[in-house]
């Protein structure tokens, strides 16, 4: 449960978070769409957490 | 003795660095390049032959009422079996209760040579096998997750969360990445990173203690201290050992329930 | 020997190895050795344990259903005879009854024959008595006339010896007497 749950965290923190880099590479904008696509993803693997294991 | 541990001191490389785990090869003697048999494969086909022995032994004639030896392999799977297996799994756990004791006790055995005089590395402290080890696991959990659903539904069931379509393109990836991507390197990385670990912070304060004693022999109640430290590391890496094997297990296990899940 | 072992290893950290990426000799060797002992351990020995836990359940739940069985039997035995024993109870009380009811029933035969006897006794005394009475009344009578003749005789004396008038005085006697009782006793 625990594990799963930081698994959760992390995965949408870097699946976003590398997306965003990406998209900072093509853009050449320096962190922004990173930043944004961590918190993002973290979001969702908060979502995540509540949907799968909460309820 | 003082002077055998001063030829040793100098000897002693510090500090100790990766290359302390890779052994020169026995066969042939003190080959580099050659890692057929090293002290690592020999440690590995000696878990494997303790294991077997052990068991057969043990239960070459099981009876109703069960000796001593009987007693104890029993428990160890009984242990696996009702603690981890049918408590993650329910009934169905009893059918992967063999293999998740063959696994708890592989590893155990495997991670235990990291204490044991003489041999003191673990084979798992090489990536290789903890690799093997997560990559059966993963690909025993997926196998289990598309026989239980049928096929292409599995992954149907573990990408897509109950969720409004619109954030699903949130989801999706996070799923795909936190399931079928990090779940095998979590667990390789998690075993092979505590023994390789352990395994250092044993050099470290041991060949510590020789360094210490070899740059000023005023050192040395430091050295004792450090020596102190390397025997009090051994409980705990004993701790970290039963651990671990136990962790492994267990994510297998609940991976494997995550693949059985039905619709909630 | 060590230190030889030893100064291998020092000259062998020449050639760099990375922690993270595994030797592929160390994969094959490692899928074999735990593939075989998962062959050996999942084949040979963890049937045999779950057999042996099986047949201990077995062993266990079989002795219960033993005991089972033989409580169910004992207990019908039991039961059985129960049922025969209450049987002979109300059989011995209906016999006890049916006899009471016998012997009521010849009491009252015995007692209802002798009160018959009794009466028809009684009867046969009573009819005897007034028979006995009445040919007492009568010789009584005959006498009376009898002994009133020859007392009237003897206190008249001879004297009156005429035949005639003797017998009209006798006959009108007993008229009267015959009368007298007629109309006075009976």
């Amino acid at each position: 449960m625990g594990m799963t749950a930081v698994a959760y965290l992390i995965a949408g923190m870097l699946v976003w978070g590398g997306i965003g880099l990406l998209v900072d590479h093509w853009v050449g904008t320096k962190g922004i769409f990173a930043g944004i696509g961590a918190v993002v993803g973290i979001g969702g693997g908060v979502y995540l957490i509540v949907r799968r294991l909460g309820a | 003795m003082t002077g055998q541990s001063t030829v040793l001191a100098a000897d002693v490389p510090f500090p100790p660095s990766v290359e302390d785990f890779y052994l020169p090869s026995i066969v042939p003697w003190g080959g580099h390049d050659s890692y057929w048999f090293t002290k690592i494969t020999a440690l590995l086909w000696i878990s494997v032959a303790l294991i077997i022995i052990f068991f057969l032994v043990t239960y070459r004639k099981p009876k109703l009422v069960p000796t001593k030896k009987q007693w104890i392999a029993e428990s160890i799977y009984g242990f696996v079996r009702n603690n981890i297996a049918v408590d993650m799994l329910g009934k169905r756990g009893i059918n992967f209760a063999p293999y998740l004791t063959t696994l708890f006790v592989f590893i155990l055995i495997m991670n235990f040579w990291a204490i044991v005089p003489f041999a003191q590395i673990s084979p798992n402290s090489h990536i290789a096998f903890p690799a093997v080890l997560a990559v059966i696991s993963y690909v025993m959990f997926i196998y289990i997750g598309m026989k239980h659903h049928g096929g292409l539904k599995y992954f149907k069931h573990a990408l897509i969360p109950p969720a409004p379509w619109f954030i699903l393109p949130l989801l999706i990836p996070i799923e795909f990445f936190s399931t079928f991507i990090v779940r095998p390197f979590s667990l390789a990385v998690r075993l092979f990173a505590n023994m390789f670990a352990g395994h250092m912070l044993l050099l470290v304060f041991t060949l510590g203690g020789f360094a210490m004693l070899n740059a000023n022999v005023w050192f040395a109640p430091f050295s004792v201290v450090s020596w102190a430290m390397t025997i009090a590391l051994t409980f705990l890496e004993f701790l970290v050992i039963c651990l671990q094997a136990y962790v492994f297990t267990v994510l297998t296990a609940s991976y494997v329930q995550g693949a059985l899940a039905d619709e909630h | 020997m060590i230190t030889t072992y030893y100064q291998l290893a020092a000259e062998a950290a020449e050639t760099e190895h990375n922690p993270i990426i595994p030797l592929w000799e160390e994969v094959v060797l490692g899928i074999i050795a735990f593939g075989i002992l998962c062959f050996v351990l999942m084949k040979f020995v963890f049937p045999m344990m779950e057999k042996t836990f099986a047949a201990r359940v077995d062993a266990i739940e079989g002795g219960i259903k033993r005991a089972e069985t033989a409580q169910a039997e004992a207990n019908q035995l039991l039961e059985q005879y129960k049922a025969q024993l209450a049987e002979a109870r109300t059989e011995a009380a209906r016999i006890r009854d049916e006899a009471r009811a016998d012997a009521e029933g010849i009491r009252q035969d015995v007692l209802a024959k002798a009160r018959e006897e009794s009466d028809r006794i009684i009867a046969a005394g009573n009819e005897q008595l007034a028979a006995q009475r009445e040919s007492i009344v009568r010789e009584l009578r005959s006498e009376v006339g009898t002994l009133a003749v020859d007392l009237a005789g003897k206190i008249v004396g001879e004297a009156l010896a005429d035949e005639a008038r003797s017998r009209g005085t006798v006959e009108r006697f007993i008229d009267e007497l015959g009368a007298g009782s007629a109309g006075g006793r009976r």
